[in-house]
């Protein structure tokens, strides 16, 4: 009897040996940044394997005598990247959501979004690509490696049109011991509606005046 | 006897998990099969020419030339044929393959034809012409996505390689009767987002448009009654005469038969396919339509103004603009700073624009990269799409964006994208996460090259981001010659990754 269980034992091992290792050769993980293959594999986990998205989580507020900003943001692990052209991949998002605040009257409110579950692309704020000093738009105060992380960003009332983009990017800096987030946002294409083809809408803009912000960060 | 079953259930369980680990990626369907049973996919001609016996018999029948400047146009000397081998519909049910490829349309060409390789498996491959007399308003219905029906107006024929006659092929069905005809209606596939239903429009963000419906057709061809081989289409038999021009009439007439005609000696030979429109026009192409472009005078002079401010740091800009009426260039007209950001142009679309001639700013002071970004990409699309044609067919070939830059040492390039299949552009497009996920690989890439890197390598950058989007042969990149009198096509070289061929465009 007890050589039966110890044979199921040993059966039970070195199945579940296997699986592993067939689970693990199935979906290589590989880095998410200074990766020039990045998007090249199929099925594969593009993970940021030296934390750079982390430093950005948590709740972030600028304010002043009349606006209130506030960014929150979210690490989500293996995010399926998944479109119906080229490869599908798993891959680290830092996705957020914001609230613009004006004289009182809110002007936009999508924190509730970072509460979800969607593919990445749905989310109003999600991470784009880790960048460098020197790349649009340029930081002149940044350290020579100091590196910044370009975000897509979208409000409420912008998200369903096609053609309005900006450059929102932001890096953490320690000023005074407080820890802050900078942000550059920057437009770079114009509205065109919802549609590529439908009525042309070339007036719509972000409530959020394009420009540099400091936040503070809360929690 | 507990322990046998405990050991069971077990492995029973780990082979479950066993083999749902193992799986790797879902199929991309592009059809719906439910109630069908046809599985309907457009391949490229990297794919057929991964089917061995497929292709041998594709080269068979076409006798293949490679054109020099358009690889993806597949030129036939002896039946002085174009094929839009990026154009090729997969077929299967149960068993059976076809792979229907169109032939560009001469514009005195009365039929639409498609060659047709068909077979059983484990069966020798077989090709069929088939022909269809086809309006230019049935053209347009079915290159929309509308069902159209093709009774009494199909025409076919064999092709064998081992046989030809005085170098021509004989256009009289010699494949035998045609026995029946029928038509199954393939609902095109629904929106990737969830809970769409079929024919809406996608509610989620991305406003994917389905892919069209299709009404696949399996001709059955027997014997005649009478031992005969005529017949071939559907309804009263008649036959086109001269494969270049004119319409349907007597068969024989000018033609030499095929001597010792195959016989069909299957009791049913299948054909299972479907219209399939080619998307260029044989006798305009990308390459032509930009010599045009920059041949005109005040084309010119704007390219050459906009060499002189690749080192400011703002985008600057002309509509490229064209008379509806008689299809003329007319003097471009130059694109407003946005004033929400001077650095950046506001977008025009619609009316009479055709395209639009852009800077990048200076690369060393902006940090600008000097090549198209997916917007840039993005830009031309909708130039085509809200161009105002007056209800005309669309070239698509004439819509263009350029691009002037500088490189770090200063020195001044001009670039332009073309289109060569709008509807694989749009089947991207239309698509929000295709978009980003495109602009995210893009911008990656240039990261890596950076806005101070060599132009070739920031080229080789696009396209390598196109190709793994399946938009390689649905765009070209060109570069113009310094004084704008010719352009040259920049592709990945084949036979090297890291490379690139430039051939001029003649």
């Amino acid at each position: 009897m007890q050589l039966k269980l110890n044979n199921m034992k040993y059966i039970y091992s070195i199945v579940s040996l296997l699986l592993f290792l067939s689970c693990k050769s199935q979906t290589p993980t590989l880095p998410l940044y200074e990766n020039s293959n990045y998007g090249s594999v199929e099925g594969a986990y593009y993970k940021d394997v030296d934390d750079f998205l982390n430093q950005f989580e948590g709740t972030w507020v600028y304010t002043d005598s009349s606006t209130y900003l506030k960014l929150v943001f979210v690490k989500k692990p293996m995010l399926y990247n998944n479109t119906s052209v080229g490869f599908n991949y798993y891959e680290d998002f830092l996705i957020g959501g914001s609230q613009y605040i004006v004289n009182g009257v809110e002007l936009n409110n999508t924190l509730s979004s970072v509460l979800t579950n969607n593919n990445p692309y749905d989310y109003y704020i999600f991470s784009m690509n880790r960048i460098s000093k020197n790349t649009f738009p340029k930081c002149v105060e940044c350290t020579e490696n100091e590196k910044r992380l370009s975000m897509s960003f979208d409000e409420i009332n912008t998200k369903a049109d096609k053609c309005l983009e900006a450059e929102f990017v932001i890096r953490r800096i320690f000023e005074n011991g407080v820890e802050k987030l900078k942000i550059q946002f920057i437009k770079t294409s114009s509205s065109c509606g919802d549609t590529l083809d439908g009525p042309l809408v070339t007036d719509l803009n972000y409530s959020l005046p394009y420009g540099e912000y400091t936040l503070v960060k809360l929690d | 006897m507990k322990g046998k079953l405990r050991l069971l259930i077990g492995l029973s369980i780990l082979a479950c998990i066993f083999k749902t680990s193992i799986s790797c990626e879902a199929e991309k369907e592009y059809s719906n099969t439910v109630n069908t049973g046809y599985r309907l996919r457009k391949i490229n001609f990297d794919q057929l020419k991964s089917r061995k016996e497929v292709f041998s018999m594709f080269e068979k029948a076409s006798r293949v030339r490679q054109n020099s400047q358009m690889e993806r146009i597949v030129y036939n000397e002896e039946y002085d044929l174009y094929f839009d081998v990026d154009n090729i519909l997969f077929i299967e049910k149960e068993g059976y393959e076809s792979y229907t490829i169109p032939l560009l349309k001469e514009p005195n060409d009365s039929l639409v034809k498609n060659l047709v390789l068909y077979h059983k498996l484990n069966e020798p491959i077989k090709a069929k012409l088939m022909g269809y007399k086809l309006t230019d308003e049935d053209i347009e219905r079915i290159r929309s996505g509308e069902v159209i029906d093709v009774s009494n107006r199909t025409y076919s024929s064999v092709i064998d390689p081992s046989y030809t006659v005085n170098g021509s092929v004989s256009w009289y069905d010699d494949s035998g009767c045609l026995v029946t005809a029928t038509t199954t209606f393939v609902p095109g596939t629904p929106c990737i987002e969830d809970g769409h239903t079929f024919g809406e429009p996608c509610s989620v963000t991305g406003s994917g448009r389905a892919t069209p419906d299709r009404l696949v057709i399996q001709y059955t061809y027997g014997f005649c009654l009478d031992g005969s081989v005529n017949g071939g289409t559907i309804g009263n038999p008649t036959y086109p005469t001269d494969p270049g021009g004119g319409g349907p009439g007597d068969g024989t007439s000018g033609q030499t038969p095929i001597e010792n005609p195959p016989l069909n000696d299957e009791e049913e030979d299948e054909v299972v396919t479907t219209p399939v429109i080619p998307e260029l026009d044989a006798q305009t192409t990308p390459c032509v339509e930009l010599n045009k472009f920059s041949s005109n005078s005040g084309n010119k002079n704007k390219l050459n103004v906009l060499k002189t401010k690749t080192n400011l740091t703002k985008e600057y800009g002309y509509t490229i603009l064209k008379n509806n009426e008689n299809n003329s260039y007319q003097t471009p007209e130059e694109i407003q700073q946005d004033p929400t950001n001077p650095n950046h142009l506001v977008q025009i679309y619609g009316d009479n624009i055709v395209g639009l001639m852009h800077t990048h700013p200076d690369p060393v002071e902006t940090g600008v990269v000097p090549m198209f970004s997916i917007a840039d990409l993005r830009a031309l699309v909708i130039i085509a799409l809200r161009h105002n044609n007056n209800g005309q067919p669309k070239n698509f070939s004439e819509y263009t964006v350029t691009m002037t830059a500088q490189n770090s040492n200063g020195d001044k390039y001009t670039y332009a994208l073309k289109i060569k299949n709008f509807l694989a552009l749009m089947q991207v497009f239309s698509s929000e996460s295709n978009y980003k996920k495109m602009k995210k690989s893009l911008e990656n890439k240039y990261n890596e090259t950076t806005a101070l890197g060599a132009m070739d390598d920031l080229s080789l950058d696009f396209l390598n981001v196109l190709k793994k989007n399946n938009l390689q042969n649905a765009v070209s990149l060109y570069q113009a010659e310094q004084d704008f009198s010719s352009w040259k096509e920049i592709k990945i070289n084949p036979e090297n990754e890291f490379n690139l061929i430039k051939t001029p465009c003649n």
